[in-house]
C-alpha cells in the first residue's frame, strides 16, 4: 500500500514542476501566439481579438493560477493553435500514437523474441554470425532512414501500403493496420534489434546456470531445457525493453510520425512549440510525464508476475 | 528452431497475404482530388483567418461581393454590378438574387449588411479588422441593395470587398464554416486533413466544380509529399522546384510566378546600412541570377523594386539596369562611405524556409567579394516574428513576402508611419505618394505607383531578389489547375481527363 501511495506523490510533485519548469522557459522564449497563428499579413485588430481570446493580457501568475486551478476540474484548457480542447487534441492523437505503439511492440516482440531465441541457442554456430551482423546493421539505421527506404519499397515501388496518413480502427479495422505496418516496421526494426542482443545474451548467460547443469542430468534433451527453463528466466530484458519502447513511442515519436504525416503525439508536440502554443505543449508534458511514470510502474509489476522473487524482495523491504 | 523460422516466415506470408486482399478491396469512389497544404489552418472563420495558405482553400468555400480572375483583375461575385459615386465615398452594390448559403439560407442585403458592420465594428461589437474602419455607414436599400459609405474616398477600397459574406445570425463559423462557394466544408481534422464536396447549389454555371470532392491533407514534409505523390496516393501536391525534377511516373508540372517579393532586407535604421551608399554598393554586388539558378533550379524570375511584374498594369519595368552587377561600383561605392575595408554583418534567417536560408549562403559568398564577411543567423520563425518583423531588432534578413492583389497593399510596408515596416525606410515623399494614390483616379494610381518602385530601387531601400515560382505537380490526367496572382487554389476548375 505504501508503494503505491509513495508513486502517486512522486508522480504529483513530478507534474507540479513539469508544469512550472514549462511555463517558465515558455516566458523566455520571443514569439507572441498570436502573431504566430495569424502570419506576417495580419490586421492588428485581428491579433488584439486574438489575444484577448487567448487570455494573453493577463498577468503571468494568474495565466498560471488559473491554468492549475481549471486542472484540478480536468480542464486542461483551450489549445491556441487550434482553438480546440487540449484533451479533445491530445485523445485524437493518442488514439494514433497508441496505435502505432501497439503495432510496433508487437513486431518488436515478434521479431525480436524468436531471433534472440533461436541465436542464444546456437551462438558461437557459423551461420549465426550473419543474422548477428543484421541485427548490428538494423540497430544503427535511425528509424526515419529505415522509414524512407521502406517507403521507398513497399509504398512506391510495390505500391502495397500508404506511405502517409492514418486511418481509424473504427473507420475499417484492416485500413488501420495497413496504414500502421509501415511506420511501425520502421519504428520496430531498430528496437527488435536491440531485443535480440538481450535475449541472446541473457539466454547464454542463463545456460551456465545450475539448474540448467541439473535439468541435463535429469536426462532431459536440449530442445526442452532451453524452451521450459532457459527462455522463461531470460524474458526479464525483454519486459524491460518492450517497457523502454512503448514508453518512448507513446511519448510520440517526432520524426517517424514526421516522415508518415501521422497525427500523433509526435506531430502534436513539435507544432505546440513552433506556435508557442502553450496550453497545448503544459497538457502534453502532463501527459508525457504521466506515461513516463505509468510505464514504468507497469514494468515493475510485469517483473514480480514473471519472477514472484521480485515481489518478495519487494515485500521484505517495505 | 524450426518452428521459430516457421512463425517467422508464417507472419511475414500473413502480412503480405493481407496486404494484397485489402489493396484489391477498394470501392468505387466519387471523383475527387486529393492534394496537400503546408500549415494548419490558422482558423476556419474567415474574418479571423489572415494566413495565406489558409486563404488558398478556404477562398473555395467563401465568397465576397466581388471575386478575382487570373489576372487579379475584380470580377462580379455576389454582387453582379456596382455603381460608384462621384465622390468615390459611396458604393451601392447590386446583388444577386439566386445565392444560397451552404446551410440554406438564402443571402440577401441582411447578411451583407450584417457582414460589414461587423467588420467596421458599426454594432456594438469591436471592429474586427482595422481595414474595414473607414466605413461610416452600411444600408440596405432593399433585399438586393446594398450602400456602403466611406469616411474618406479610397481606390483601394473595392477590391477590399472580396471579403467572405457570412450569414446573418450564423454562430459555427469556427467550427463549422458556411459560405456561398462551389465548394463546401465536410470537415477539419486537426493535424490530418480538410474535405470539401462540391456545392450541388452552386449558382454559376461557368465556376461549377466538375470534381465531386476536395481532400487536403496537411504534410509538413516535403519528402514526405513526394513520396505520396508517388505512390499514388496525391493527385496534386506544391512542392519545390529542385524535387519536382526528382519525381518519376506520370506528372506535369505548372509552375508560375507566384507575386512574392523575397527580399534581402536592409534595416536602413541601423549602421552601416543608414548610408544609401553601403545600401547600393549591396545591390552591385549581388548577382541576382546565381541565386536563381543555384537556389531555384531556374523557376524564379528577378526583381528590381518590391513589385513581381505579374502585377503587370502597375509594374514598372524601366529599372531592370539599375544595378547590374558590377563588383568595381560596389567597392567604389564601399570606400566612399568608408568602407574600403569592409564589415561584419549577420543575416538572420527563419530556420524554416530552405530557400531562403540557401539563399543566404549564396549571398554570403557574393559578398565577400566588397569585403563584407557576412554570417548566418538561423532563428525560430516564431523568434523571427517577434525580433525582425515587430522589434526590427536586426541588421539583415531574407523574406518572402507573399502578394496581394492591390499594389496599395504591397508598396504602404514602406511608407514610414507603416506598423510592419520593418526594413524602417523612411521617405517623405514616398508616404505622400501613397496617401495620394488613394484617392487619385485609376490612371494616376497606376504612375504614381510605378514612381513608387521607382523611389525604392533609386533609394536602394534594401535588395529586391526574386519572385520564387509557384511549383504544382499534378497527376498528368488532372487537367485545369489555374494559377493567381493570389495564393489561392481553385479546385473548381480542375478535372480528370478520360481516355
Amino acid at each position: 500500500m505504501g508503494y503505491y501511495v509513495k508513486k502517486a506523490v512522486g508522480l504529483l510533485i513530478t507534474l507540479a514542476l513539469v508544469s512550472l519548469i514549462t511555463f517558465g522557459v515558455f516566458q523566455i522564449l520571443p514569439g507572441n501566439p498570436a502573431y504566430i497563428i495569424l502570419g506576417v499579413d495580419a490586421d492588428p485588430l485581428q491579433i488584439e481579438a486574438l489575444s484577448e481570446s487567448m487570455g494573453l493580457n493577463l498577468p503571468l501568475a494568474a495565466r498560471y493560477f488559473n491554468w492549475v486551478r481549471d486542472l484540478f476540474v480536468g480542464d486542461l484548457g483551450m489549445s491556441y493553435r487550434y482553438q480546440q480542447p487540449v484533451s479533445q487534441l491530445l485523445t485524437a492523437s493518442l488514439e494514433v500514437t497508441g496505435s502505432l505503439a501497439v503495432v510496433t511492440i508487437i513486431l518488436t516482440a515478434a521479431i525480436g523474441i524468436p531471433a534472440g531465441i533461436w541465436l542464444g541457442g546456437h551462438s558461437g554456430k557459423k551461420y549465426s554470425v550473419p543474422l548477428s551482423m543484421l541485427s548490428q546493421v538494423s540497430l544503427s539505421i535511425p528509424a526515419f532512414c529505415m522509414g524512407v527506404f521502406l517507403i521507398h519499397i513497399f509504398a512506391i515501388r510495390l505500391k502495397w501500403l500508404p506511405s502517409f496518413g492514418f486511418v481509424a480502427w473504427s473507420e475499417s479495422p484492416a485500413q488501420w493496420l495497413r496504414s500502421l505496418i509501415l511506420p511501425a516496421l520502421s519504428l520496430s526494426l531498430g528496437s527488435a534489434a536491440v531485443l535480440i542482443r538481450y535475449v541472446k545474451v541473457s539466454i547464454v548467460s542463463q545456460q551456465k546456470q545450475d539448474y540448467v547443469r541439473t535439468a541435463y542430468s535429469k536426462g532431459l534433451r536440449r530442445h526442452r531445457v532451453l524452451y521450459r527453463h532457459v527462455v522463461r528466466n531470460s524474458l526479464i530484458p525483454v519486459i524491460t525493453i518492450l517497457g523502454m519502447t512503448m514508453a518512448d513511442i507513446l511519448g510520440g515519436s517526432i520524426i517517424v510520425e514526421n516522415v508518415f504525416a501521422l497525427p500523433g503525439i509526435g506531430r502534436l508536440i513539435s507544432v505546440s512549440i513552433t506556435s508557442r502554443d502553450l496550453p497545448l505543449l503544459q497538457g502534453l508534458t502532463m501527459y508525457l510525464a504521466v506515461i513516463v511514470v505509468i510505464c514504468n510502474f507497469a514494468v515493475d509489476m510485469i517483473y514480480s508476475v514473471i519472477d514472484p522473487r521480485i515481489r518478495l524482495k519487494k515485500g521484505g523491504a517495505e | 528452431m524450426r518452428k521459430q523460422i516457421g512463425i517467422i516466415t508464417a507472419l511475414t506470408l500473413a502480412m503480405t497475404g493481407m496486404m494484397a486482399i485489402t489493396a484489391e478491396a477498394e470501392e468505387e469512389t466519387p471523383v475527387v482530388v486529393r492534394m496537400t497544404i503546408g500549415a494548419e489552418p490558422d482558423n476556419l472563420d474567415p474574418w479571423l483567418s489572415a494566413a495565406s495558405d489558409t486563404e488558398a482553400i478556404f477562398h473555395n468555400v467563401f465568397e465576397g461581393l466581388v471575386l478575382f480572375d487570373e489576372d487579379g483583375a475584380i470580377i462580379p461575385g455576389l454582387a453582379e454590378s456596382w455603381d460608384i459615386s462621384e465622390d468615390g465615398l459611396s458604393y451601392t452594390f447590386h446583388l444577386r438574387d439566386d445565392v444560397v448559403f451552404h446551410n440554406g439560407q438564402k443571402m440577401t442585403a441582411e447578411d451583407v449588411v450584417y457582414t460589414y458592420e461587423s467588420l467596421a465594428g458599426l454594432g456594438e461589437e469591436e471592429p474586427l479588422s482595422s481595414k474595414f474602419t473607414t466605413i461610416t455607414s452600411v444600408e440596405a436599400a432593399d433585399d438586393y441593395t446594398v450602400e456602403i459609405t466611406l469616411e474618406e474616398a479610397n481606390s483601394a477600397f473595392l477590391q477590399l470587398t472580396r471579403v467572405a459574406v457570412l450569414p446573418k445570425g450564423y454562430e459555427e463559423q469556427s467550427s463549422s464554416p458556411v459560405g456561398t462557394g462551389p465548394f463546401k466544408f465536410v470537415r477539419y481534422v486537426p493535424g490530418q486533413e480538410i474535405v470539401l464536396e462540391k456545392n450541388e447549389e452552386y449558382y454559376e454555371e461557368r465556376r461549377m466544380p466538375q470534381i465531386d470532392e476536395a481532400d487536403i491533407y496537411i504534410m509538413t514534409d516535403e519528402s514526405a509529399v513526394l513520396s505520396a505523390l508517388e505512390s499514388g496516393q496525391l493527385d496534386a501536391g506544391i512542392v519545390y522546384a529542385d524535387s519536382a525534377d526528382y519525381l518519376t511516373g506520370d506528372f506535369t508540372v505548372h509552375s508560375s510566378p507566384q507575386n512574392m517579393v523575397q527580399l534581402f532586407a536592409l534595416n536602413n535604421e541601423a549602421e552601416p546600412f543608414d548610408d544609401i551608399r553601403v545600401r547600393q554598393a549591396f545591390n552591385y554586388a549581388v548577382d541576382k541570377q546565381m541565386i536563381i539558378d543555384g537556389v531555384f533550379a531556374g523557376y524564379a524570375t528577378p526583381l528590381y523594386s518590391n513589385f513581381s511584374p505579374v502585377m503587370a498594369v502597375y509594374y514598372n519595368d524601366e529599372l531592370s539596369d539599375l544595378y547590374e552587377t558590377n563588383i568595381e561600383k560596389a567597392k567604389e561605392l564601399m570606400a566612399e562611405a568608408g568602407y574600403e575595408d569592409g564589415f561584419d554583418i549577420t543575416i538572420t534567417v527563419p530556420s524554416n524556409y530552405q530557400k531562403h536560408v540557401d539563399t543566404a549562403q549564396v549571398l554570403i559568398e557574393q559578398l565577400k567579394q566588397i569585403n563584407v564577411n557576412a554570417t548566418l543567423n538561423l532563428v525560430e520563425w516564431a523568434t523571427w516574428l517577434e525580433d525582425v518583423y515587430t522589434n526590427a531588432n536586426y541588421q539583415t534578413t531574407i523574406v518572402g513576402l507573399t502578394g496581394k492583389l492591390d499594389p496599395n497593399d504591397i508598396l504602404i510596408r514602406y511608407k514610414s508611419d507603416y506598423s510592419k515596416n520593418f526594413v524602417r525606410y523612411s521617405n517623405p515623399e514616398y508616404d505622400e505618394l501613397i496617401d495620394k494614390a488613394l484617392t487619385a483616379s485609376d490612371e494616376e494610381r497606376v504612375e504614381i505607383y510605378k514612381e513608387c518602385q521607382r523611389m525604392l530601387a533609386e533609394d536602394a531601400a534594401s535588395v529586391f531578389l526574386t519572385d520564387p515560382n509557384q511549383i504544382v505537380v499534378t497527376r498528368s490526367d488532372l487537367k485545369g489547375y489555374t494559377f493567381y496572382p493570389l495564393n489561392f487554389v481553385d479546385f473548381s476548375k480542375l478535372y480528370y481527363e478520360t481516355e
